[in-house]
């Protein structure tokens, strides 16, 4: 198992994966993230399911907690939390080339 | 009000330290997600899954996110609950097997009477090995009590003191009036007596689950140092095994009297050929496999930990 696969960043839509993607953009606290993962991946995290994502990556030192307001406590990506949002984003994109590739030898992708 | 009351409420599935750490944005996340509707039986269900998954990692139950010595010292309290499940089994086999050998024909009586030999030997090895295990964690205890630590426990120690003298009351007077009861009384015959035998029974199961409580409460909460956990995770693994000599020991047991006197396992006319599928012995059995089950999980935990250390 790699390092990556450890941290739950298997699959894009693996809740780690979709938090990392969205903090890219800047930080968000946590209502502001699952408005963001829900417009761009279509995935309706629920606050257990998030916050179990954010205490992991936290952890990790994947992220980082900024000062909150009121009890909203926004996060960011830390330089570790982007190496490794790159490095699997690298290993899916490679898998769609392939994935794509093998799909135009059999003709069973149109463009 | 109700709300926030309610939220909060919540938050009692995750851990305390999470709770310190998390809890308020938790809350604010909860307020801003349901905004004026009402929090569903999902989302609860979804909240309540998260923090005993919280808890689980928390306490080294589960992945490797707690520390080595955490999860050595769930490992073991694990075994030890294993073990308090495995005596009631053992009990339930003890009280269903008495007398059996004069139901088996001479030339049938080694195996089984090894096999029984062996649950009590195993049974009283595992119970030494208990009693070694809480030796060896008494220092500690006395620290953490001359330490100001008999605050933080004095409710936990009352309902176990409370929970061994209605026990111990039970005990007596069930045994009195056993002693003026014929056998087939004592067997069913005296349906008062076996309601009371019944509710005997629940006594002994809610006072070994009082007994566990407390034990997981002071252990989790005294400072054991790495010499005093490795010595603990080896008595667990000694305990796991005598759990795994009991278990076994029982279906050979069970095997042979059902090969050679079913109609002892269902307590009929010795001769009729009956199936030996008798509801005390299922039901020890199943409790046993539970038993067995946990105190597996609770050894492959400590050797995880092991295996983490290097």
């Amino acid at each position: 198992m790699t390092e990556n696969q450890q941290h739950g960043l298997r699959r894009p839509n693996d809740p780690p994966m979709l938090l990392l993607t969205s903090l890219a953009s800047g930080p968000k606290h946590g209502y502001a993230l699952l408005k963001d993962v829900e417009d761009f991946a279509g995935v309706t995290l629920s606050p257990g399911t998030l916050y179990g994502a954010i205490t992991r990556l936290e952890e990790l030192g994947l992220i980082e907690p900024l000062a909150g307001v009121d009890r909203r406590r926004p996060y960011r990506i830390t330089a570790s939390g982007a190496a490794t949002l790159r490095e699997a984003t690298t290993q899916m994109r490679r898998l769609a080339e392939v994935g794509t590739t093998r799909l135009r030898l059999i003709g069973g992708f149109a463009s | 009000m109700k709300r926030e009351h309610d939220v909060r409420a919540l938050l009692r599935w995750y851990p305390k330290d999470w709770r310190d750490r998390y809890g308020e944005e938790f809350v604010a996340l909860v307020h801003d997600s349901v905004g004026e509707g009402t929090i569903t039986l999902s989302l609860r269900r979804s909240i309540a899954i998260s923090g005993l998954l919280e808890r689980s990692h928390h306490s080294g139950l589960i992945g490797e996110r707690s520390t080595v010595p955490v999860q050595r010292r769930t490992g073991s309290l694990v075994v030890l609950v294993a073990w308090a499940v495995m005596s009631v089994g053992g009990l339930s086999l003890f009280k269903s097997a008495e007398h059996f050998s004069n139901a088996l024909p001479t030339s049938a009586r080694t195996v089984p009477q090894v096999a029984y030999d062996v649950v009590a030997a195993a049974g009283i090895l595992g119970s030494l090995l208990v009693v070694i295990g809480a030796g060896i964690a008494m220092p500690a205890l006395i620290r953490f009590l001359r330490g100001g630590g008999w605050l933080d426990v004095r409710n936990v120690f009352a309902g176990l003191m409370l929970t061994g003298v209605v026990l111990a009351g039970a005990t007596i007077g069930l045994g009195i009036w056993a002693h003026h009861l014929t056998w087939a009384q004592r067997n069913g015959a005296d349906s008062l007596y076996a309601a009371a035998f019944v509710l005997y029974v629940f006594e002994v199961v809610v006072s070994i689950g009082v007994a566990i409580r407390a034990t997981i409460v002071v252990v989790t909460k005294l400072d054991l140092s790495p010499g005093v956990l490795r010595s603990e995770s080896i008595v667990a693994l000694g305990v796991c095994a005598a759990t795994l000599a009991v278990a076994a020991s029982s279906v050979v047991w069970w095997f042979q009297m059902s090969l050679h006197a079913p109609w002892f396992l269902r307590g009929t006319v010795p001769g009729v050929a009956v199936s030996p599928w008798s509801m005390p012995m299922i039901v020890a059995s199943s409790i046993m496999l539970v038993a067995m089950t946990g105190a597996l999980f609770g050894a492959s935990r400590v050797a995880v930990s092991y295996r983490r250390a290097h």
